[in-house]
Parts: structure tokens; sequence; C-alpha cells
């Protein structure tokens, strides 16, 4: 069951077969224009997932995803696939470079990122999910955590996160529903109110 | 084991979730039961990752405002070398160094398409150089020429054209009666050797083999002229075979020259001046001597 998706923050519908055929082109604005719409999910998937630099990784997968471009073929969706496809292989690069174990922390830099507008409620409020969502992944194992967040953040199916992470789609099941599992078990012991 | 040990096996493994509902909860289409919990964990993850793209990498940075190669992905243009470099320093040059440095200047300028357009790749820039610098074979060199000179603004050394014009220029002299001998031999002793000798013999009574010494092939100068008699008057063969063994073949050169038409005798013998002789004849008289074939075929 490949499922439905969930749309990317800044799709580009329609204007998606121009703009990849002018970024396979060479096209710098129609480059930028793919950066734009999906470099936030994967910043915040690297992130999530304990990268050292997060920004610097993530310019570095699209520097990949632009070098790669012309034998790309495919929809939006399939574009985002690839491109987080990408970025879990440069995450665990990463993590071989630094040679430790991720530490899913400090989620707390994300909500301060956000636009300047929001109010201070709204700040707070981001930087309790953030520091839930950060104590929530570190009860995961690694691979349960790379399944749940490609499959959330990235909105990757299970085909495409087995094809990603190099495991059968059965396994990649097994993974979800373990991780599922765990994060409610957690959810039910600390008794946080939903 | 117990049905709560069971209970907790089931739950640790997640075997109470069906796939429906769970691609529900990663779709965003909402979870119901047990999964509900799991819901808006989902939604808050959502958003703590979204939000605006972080700055992009310089190298990045120039991809969106110089655009992307489409060469094999290579990014023509990085970060480095947006930078001025330093000029070219062109004065002092040799002719064909400016000329090869204008070439491919005017080359790097072009987009990939143009270089396409024209053939000129990797392999080619060895041939525009050896071009530039008059240095290819008479024909691929006219060649060369010819295209560059179609396509750019620059020129290349031709010379099968020179050589082509210099033919002209023989012929329209010699419709114009030909050329002055004298005049050129007097023009060509006040020239001298183009190397900064002056050729003009001090000495009246000095002959070409004096000359000849002053020049750079001095010591491997023959020590004599042949007067223009026969070293021996009156051998057969006199006539060019002495001079000839005067020369770097000496030791190689027939003893005799045939005089007279070819002899009908064998392979490998033959007298020279008898009747009958024929080519093969005359070949065994020559250093392939012992390597020529046989009698020909249909002769007696």
């Amino acid at each position: 069951m490949t499922g439905n998706r969930l749309p990317p923050p800044d799709p580009l519908g329609e204007q998606f077969d121009s703009v990849l055929e002018a970024a396979a082109s060479g096209a710098g604005w129609a480059a930028e224009r793919l950066w734009r719409s999906l470099a936030p999910a994967v910043a915040g998937y690297l992130r999530v997932q304990g990268a050292t630099d997060p920004d610097d990784l993530t310019s570095e997968v699209f520097l990949g995803v632009f070098r790669s471009l012309s034998s790309f073929s495919g929809n939006e969706q399939q574009l985002r696939s690839w491109v987080f496809t990408i970025a879990h292989r440069r995450l665990i690069d990463d993590r071989r470079r630094v040679s430790g174990r991720p530490s899913p922390v400090s989620l707390e830099s994300i909500a301060d990122r956000g636009p300047s507008a929001l109010s201070a409620e709204q700040v707070a409020l981001g930087r309790l999910s953030a520091q839930r969502v950060s104590r929530l992944c570190e009860q995961l194992v690694p691979d349960q955590r790379d399944v749940l967040l490609l499959r959330l953040v990235g909105g990757l199916t299970v085909d495409e996160v087995a094809a990603g992470v190099g495991k059968s789609p059965g396994a990649v099941k097994a993974l979800q529903r373990r991780g599922l599992a765990a994060l409610r078990k957690v959810l039910e012991r600390e008794g946080v109110p939903l | 084991m117990t049905p709560s040990d069971d209970y907790d096996d089931e739950m640790l493994r997640g075997d109470q979730y069906d796939d429906a509902a769970i691609e529900a909860l990663f779709t965003g289409h909402g979870a119901d039961g047990e999964l509900a919990l799991l819901a808006e964990l989902a939604e808050d993850l959502r958003s703590v990752v979204s939000g605006p793209a972080p700055a992009p990498s310089p190298q990045l940075m120039a991809m969106f405002t110089k655009g992307i190669s489409t060469n094999k992905g290579d990014v023509l243009v990085t970060a480095g070398s947006v930078a001025p470099g330093p000029a070219p320093q062109a004065s002092g040059l040799p002719r064909w160094r400016r000329r090869k440095m204008l070439i491919s200047e005017f080359l790097l300028g072009l987009s990939v398409a143009a270089k396409a357009g024209f053939g000129v790749g990797i392999a080619a820039a060895s041939v525009t150089a050896a071009g530039a610098a008059g240095a290819l074979p008479p024909a691929a060199q006219h060649a060369v020429s010819t295209a560059v000179s179609a396509a750019t603004p620059f020129s290349f050394p031709d010379k099968a054209n020179e050589r082509a014009d210099f033919g002209k220029t023989v012929s329209t002299d010699a419709r114009d009666g030909g050329v002055d001998g004298k005049v050129v031999s007097d023009a060509a002793k006040g020239q001298g050797n183009g190397l900064g000798v002056d050729n003009r013999p001090a000495d009246p009574g000095q002959n070409g083999l004096d000359q000849a010494n002053q020049t750079p092939a001095a010591g491997r100068v023959p020590t004599s002229v042949p007067s223009g008699q026969p070293a021996t008057p009156g051998s057969q063969g006199s006539t060019g075979l002495d001079r000839a063994n005067q020369t770097p073949a000496a030791g190689h050169v027939p003893t005799s020259v045939p005089s007279g038409p070819p002899t009908s005798t064998g392979p490998g013998s033959s007298t020279p001046g008898s009747p009958g002789q024929n080519g093969l004849d005359r070949a065994n008289q020559t250093p392939a001597a012992g390597h020529v074939p046989g009698r020909p075929a249909g002769r007696p």
C-alpha cells in the first residue's frame, strides 16, 4: 500500500515540470526554486537526526542533487523521495565522519528560527514542541527513528523508505510499527496531555 | 508466559496497528484509536521541522546566480572563480603564444553549445596551439587556418597558402622574362647566410668548399671539389662514380657503370656494356646484388 502523501510545505504543483526542466538545463533560478521548496524539510530532517551542521549538510545535499538532476525523471513526489534518499545517505556519511552515536537534541533552535512575527506564546509553545519531539525521538533506536522521520518529515512511502535505507518493505513496516509502539509507550509513561 | 506478557510483547511489536491506520497517520488523514495519541505528535514533528530554508552555502549561492553547467553535472562557476584574476602578461611573449592566449580566452568565453558547434574540445586544443605556432603539417595547417579564419577573428599562418603564393610569385617572375640570376647572385652576396656570418669570400679564389667551411658544417665538408674531369680518365663508370665515392656513400658505390645495352647473361653476372643486359643484370651491379630475383619468366 503506497498511501497518499503529505503535500510538501511549498509545493510547485503545476509549475513543477517547467521548473524541473529549467533546472536540469542549468537555470540557476529554477535550482533556487527547488531549494526553497525542499530545503526546509531536508534541513529539519537532518537537524532532528542529530547532524553536526544541518544547514551546511543541507547545502551539500542539494549540490549533489543539482549535479545529478539531468539524470532524474519523475514527478514532484518522486523528486522529493529522491532528495530525501540523498539526504539520508549524506547523514550516514556524516555520522561515520563523527563516528559517534547521533544525539537528536537541540531542536529548540528550530523554534528560534521561525518567523519573527510569532508571538511570545507561539514561540514558547514551539519550543515546548521542539523539546518534546527531541525527547521522544531519543527513545527510539536509530533504525526506527530513520523510518519514522523519513515517513513523517520526508513524506516517503514504505517502498521509497525501503530503497533509501537498504531494507525490504516488510522490514520497514515492522520498524515503523515498533517505532510507533515505543513512542506510544513513552507518552503513556509520561502522561503527557495531548 | 502470562497474558500480560503477551500483551506487552504485542504492544512493543506494534502488532495492534494495522497498515491502513498507520498509513492514515503518516499521510495526515487522521488516526483512530490508539494511534490518535501519536497523530498530534506527528503534527508537532512536522511543525518543528518546517520553516524557511536555511542559508545556502557560497558554492550553492553561486549556482543560483550563475547557473548550473550541464556538462556531466560539473559546476562551471565556484565562489572562488568570481574574483578577478591577474591581467595576462602578453607583452614579451612570442607571437604564437600571444595568439594562443587570445584564442584560449575567446573559447573560454563561449557557451557550451557554442563550443560544441565549433567542435572544439580538449583534443582540438592541442591542434589549436600547434596551428597557432604554424607547426602542423602543411595540409593540416591549411585546414586549421581556414577553419579558424572562418569562425574567429584570428588567423593562423598558412604555409600552404604561402607556398601557393610563392608559386604564383615565381610564375609571375617567369612570365616577366625570368629571374635575373645575376641580380639574385648579387643580392645573395649582399645578404650573407642569415646566421650573422658574411659569406662573401674575402679571397676571390675561394671556392664553395671554403665558404662551406665557414658555416656550421665546417669539419664535415668534403676536402676537395671535383674539377669536372673523371678521377681516372678513360675508366668506365667514371662519370659520377668518383664523385660519389667522395661522399658518405663511399664504399657502397658501384665500381662501374654499364656503358652499353643490357646482355642476356644469368643473374648475378653481367658484363657491363654487353648487349642483352636487362634491368635485373643492372640491379645486380648495385648493393642489392645477390638479392635480385632470377631471370624474368618467359625470357631465354
